[in-house]
């Protein structure tokens, strides 16, 4: 099956590539001619203003729903497709795609949409006095690190009746294009209003064709991939940008004791593997108050193995398994060499890891089910170990109770982090989180306010579509 | 039971070392044990890192940004290089006892003999690294030093860094005498400086035709510079400046005593990096990356044994990956600061690994 999305009006010239991973292949085919599929789109976009947007949620509900059910043709040959191409294994695919299409059901959709517009049906005329207008056409840059990922943007933009230049995650290829395909049979308008293609990193002139099709461009990929993007991008167009970012866990003495080792080393454990850990959601360390660092790390380094044996740990490829027997190896050095450290590691495997610290530098690093435990003397310095990461904090996975929590909340904020997830859920971001800090629907809009009184306003006027 | 510096079993066990990377006549096995055993008795941190993870797995280098583990703690220092410290990283220190630092001049001579220009009577050698009294630290200076010493031509072999960088007119003064001489030059020293001085020499419009058999040798590699070039690329920059036709590659560590060679002139890294062989007295091997164990074929951890260190743990993680070939062993570049995945970042890259 392709790993292009390329709709039947589009009869401009195409070229195919080819992706691969190992041994595995996986093919598309790429507009040639940008000019023309630009004006594809933007005739696409006008046969989506027509659709008013709860009609529009509602075709992206019944596609999740579909896709929510793990025994789908086409998720099953995404979750294959994943599989091969990022080492995972079906367990953890499965349920990275559980939590992603989980969120685009119309109860969280409708939410996310109350929050940042307040009144969804602006996108669909004047109400009262305002109405939403989303870009013509959005380009949006995906990288490839958590099956799904794609979803959350696709779907932002075809909310605001964007159409979309999607390019695809060369690290996930199979996700997007299937998605569409399912999309297409519930509502061919919201599908035809996508190209989903591929190009390398290095055609700058692909690039550049398909930018210049856009009034807004969403680009998520590393600070060097983002900032490449960003210098291409013209004064007239909306940028959202994901760029590198780190996620913490914080463990207080209060919620030690409210829930328990063995529970919060569960929770600890599950924010570790889920996605083995390849997610920027997913926790860097754990800071945990000392008096209870340790008995959390012997606890998480059984909640990993059950962790394991629940969802297994995927097959990370040579130079991944290079970089984390490595890092073991530094944290044993560690564990040998300073009084306060230790390590638990599957035994004869590289499944998973806990390492027991007192410092947070020299750093051991973290992904592919590492849980650094580092004891800190309370929530403060907590809080002070995360400053100097300020610029690329997103997700703090905090485990306090009460007062405390609001107070550290408060100061996580102030710090930089863009999302306080419970401890056991900081991978499973909703909908309606303000996906780094900023509101990503209400981003891409533009409003128009009526601000004269003619005689007759009608409260909402009914059938002018936007 | 720690193992004194003065005890005589060192004193054996230098002259055995000494032998072994001199003439190559000894019981590498033999020395490899009794290092485990000495490391293990004279370090309890390395006996316990051992415990865990495999007597004789190589330390990381990290370990080395702490102070390192040290076999002679009480014995005075003769000499204190400072390592290289890599972006955002810590520079570390190792120290040296003065049978260790004799030990690493042999090992540096005797390799530089062997492998430099074993077919030329006593080359001009030229370094691009300052001498030892202008950086008492660096190690790199040291071991220049011991390589003009045992094979350059006493009249004409310097160092052209000083005080205020590369000395241009010291350099072009050397090698306009050897070209006068038919002598051939050696060029050797920090791959980065070979970029920085072909850059300007090029600029200038400067080029000189050494005679036939000179060699350039670099090292160090560009770990922690903003400017990355292939080997080939170097050593082409390197012809069209000095007209040189012979290359080779030095691998050291400050962490390291010894040296290591080309093995062949074979592109197996990602940069072209040419193979590293094992040899008698040491040499770079690959761990796999699951098990641990030494691999013959692909990709893995660097391991670098150096059976001419007494100071410290005969074998050294070096934080960089290896590649395992029929010909020897290619180091192709650093383990951290590579796994980012899209938007994920992880907290040893930010730090450069370190």
């Amino acid at each position: 099956m392709s790993v292009s999305w390329i709709p039947q009006w589009c009869d401009t010239a195409t070229e195919s590539f080819t992706l691969s991973s190992g041994a595995h292949e996986w093919r598309g085919l790429r507009p040639t001619d940008w000019t023309g599929t630009g004006e594809g789109l933007r005739r696409a976009h006008g046969r989506l203003r027509e659709l008013p947007v709860r009609r529009i949620v509602a075709a992206i509900d019944v596609a999740a729903e579909r896709w929510a059910k793990r025994d789908f043709p086409e998720r099953r040959a995404a979750v294959d497709a994943a599989t091969r191409v990022t080492g995972m294994s079906s367990e953890t695919v499965d349920r990275a795609l559980d939590a992603e299409v989980g969120t685009l059901r119309t109860a969280s959709l409708i939410a996310a949409l109350e929050r940042e517009l307040g009144d969804p049906e602006v996108l669909d005329g004047f109400r009262g006095d305002t109405m939403a207008i989303g870009p013509r056409t959005v380009l949006a840059v995906f990288s490839g690190n958590v099956p799904g990922l794609p979803a959350r943007s696709l779907v932002r933009a075809l909310m605001v009746k964007s159409s979309v230049i999607a390019k695809i995650p060369a690290k996930e290829p199979g996700f997007t294009a299937a998605f569409l395909r399912t999309l297409h049979d519930v509502e061919p308008r919201l599908a035809d209003a996508v190209v989903a293609t591929y190009w390398d990193r290095d055609d700058d002139a692909t690039m550049s064709a398909a930018l210049e099709q856009a009034d807004a461009v969403i680009a998520y990929g590393s600070d060097q991939a983002c900032a490449a993007i960003r210098a291409k991008v013209a004064p007239h167009q909306v940028y959202e940008e994901h760029g590198h970012k780190l996620s913490f866990g914080v463990i207080s003495d209060a919620y030690f004791r409210l829930h328990g080792p063995a529970e919060v080393a569960r929770r600890i454990a599950a924010d570790c593997s889920d996605f083995d850990q390849h997610a920027c959601l997913s926790p860097q360390v754990y800071l945990v108050v000392a008096e209870h660092a340790r008995a959390v790390a012997e606890h998480v380094a059984d909640a990993m193995r059950r962790a394991a044996a629940d969802c297994p740990p995927g097959t990370p490829g040579n130079h991944d398994a290079t970089v984390l027997q490595h890092r073991r190896l530094v944290a044993e050095w560690r564990a040998a060499s300073s009084v306060g450290s230790e390590v638990w590691a599957a035994p004869g495997g590289l499944e998973w890891t806990v390492v027991l610290d007192d410092v947070l530098l020299p750093l051991s690093g973290a992904g592919n089910r590492v849980s650094r435990i580092v004891a800190v003397p309370d929530l403060d310095a907590a809080v002070d170990a995360m400053r100097p990461y300020a610029e690329h904090l997103q997700n703090v996975g905090l485990g306090a109770v009460g007062d405390e929590f609001w107070r550290v909340a408060g100061e996580l904020a102030r710090v930089g982090v863009s999302r306080v997830a419970e401890p056991g859920a900081m991978s499973r971001a909703s909908m309606q989180w303000r996906h780094d800090g900023q509101p990503r629907i209400a981003g891409l809009v533009r409003w128009c306010d009526v601000d004269h009184r003619p005689d007759q306003r009608p409260a909402h006027r009914e059938g002018v579509m936007g | 039971m720690t193992v004194a510096h003065h005890d005589p079993h060192i004193g054996r066990l230098f002259e055995e070392m000494a032998l072994l990377v001199t003439d190559q006549v000894g019981d590498p096995e033999s020395i490899r044990e009794q290092l485990v055993e000495l490391a293990a008795a004279n370090a309890p941190d390395v006996a316990r890192y051992w415990k865990q993870v495999g007597a004789g797995v190589g330390v990381p280098d990290a370990a080395y940004k702490d102070g390192g583990p040290h076999l002679f703690p009480d014995e005075p220092a003769v000499r204190v290089f400072r390592t290289s410290g890599t972006t955002g990283s810590v520079r570390g220190t190792v120290r040296y006892t003065r049978l260790g630092l004799e030990l690493k001049g042999l090992a540096v001579k005797a390799n530089a003999r062997r492998s430099l220009i074993p077919d030329a009577d006593k080359p001009v050698v030229v370094r691009f690294a300052p001498t030892e009294e202008a950086a008492p630290d660096m190690a790199i200076a040291f071991d220049m030093a011991r390589i003009q010493e045992s094979c350059g031509d006493p009249a004409l072999s310097t160092s052209v860094i000083g005080a205020d960088g590369v000395d241009y007119e010291l350099l072009a003064k050397t090698l306009d005498a050897a070209v006068a001489g038919g002598l051939p030059v050696v060029l050797v020293g920090a791959s980065f400086a070979f970029v920085n001085i072909c850059d300007r020499l090029e600029a200038e419009g400067r080029s000189w035709e050494l005679p036939p058999g000179s060699r350039m040798f670099d090292g160090g590699g560009f770990k922690g510079r903003s400017r990355v070039m292939g080997v080939d690329d170097l050593r082409a920059a390197v012809r069209r400046v000095f007209g040189i036709e012979e290359f080779g590659n030095i691998f050291g560590m400050t962490e390291l005593a010894n040296q290591h060679y080309d093995a062949a002139d074979v592109p197996v890294g990602p940069l072209g990096e040419r193979p590293k062989a094992y040899r008698l007295f040491g040499g770079p091997r690959v761990r796999d990356p699951r098990t641990r164990e030494f691999v013959t074929e692909g990709q893995g951890l660097l391991e670098i044994t150096d059976l001419s260190l007494l100071d410290r743990p005969h074998v050294l993680l070096t934080g960089d990956v290896g590649i395992a070939t029929g010909d020897g062993v290619a180091i192709a570049g650093r383990i951290a600061g590579s796994t980012s995945r899209g938007c994920s970042l992880s907290l040893d890259e930010m730090t450069g690994g370190r």
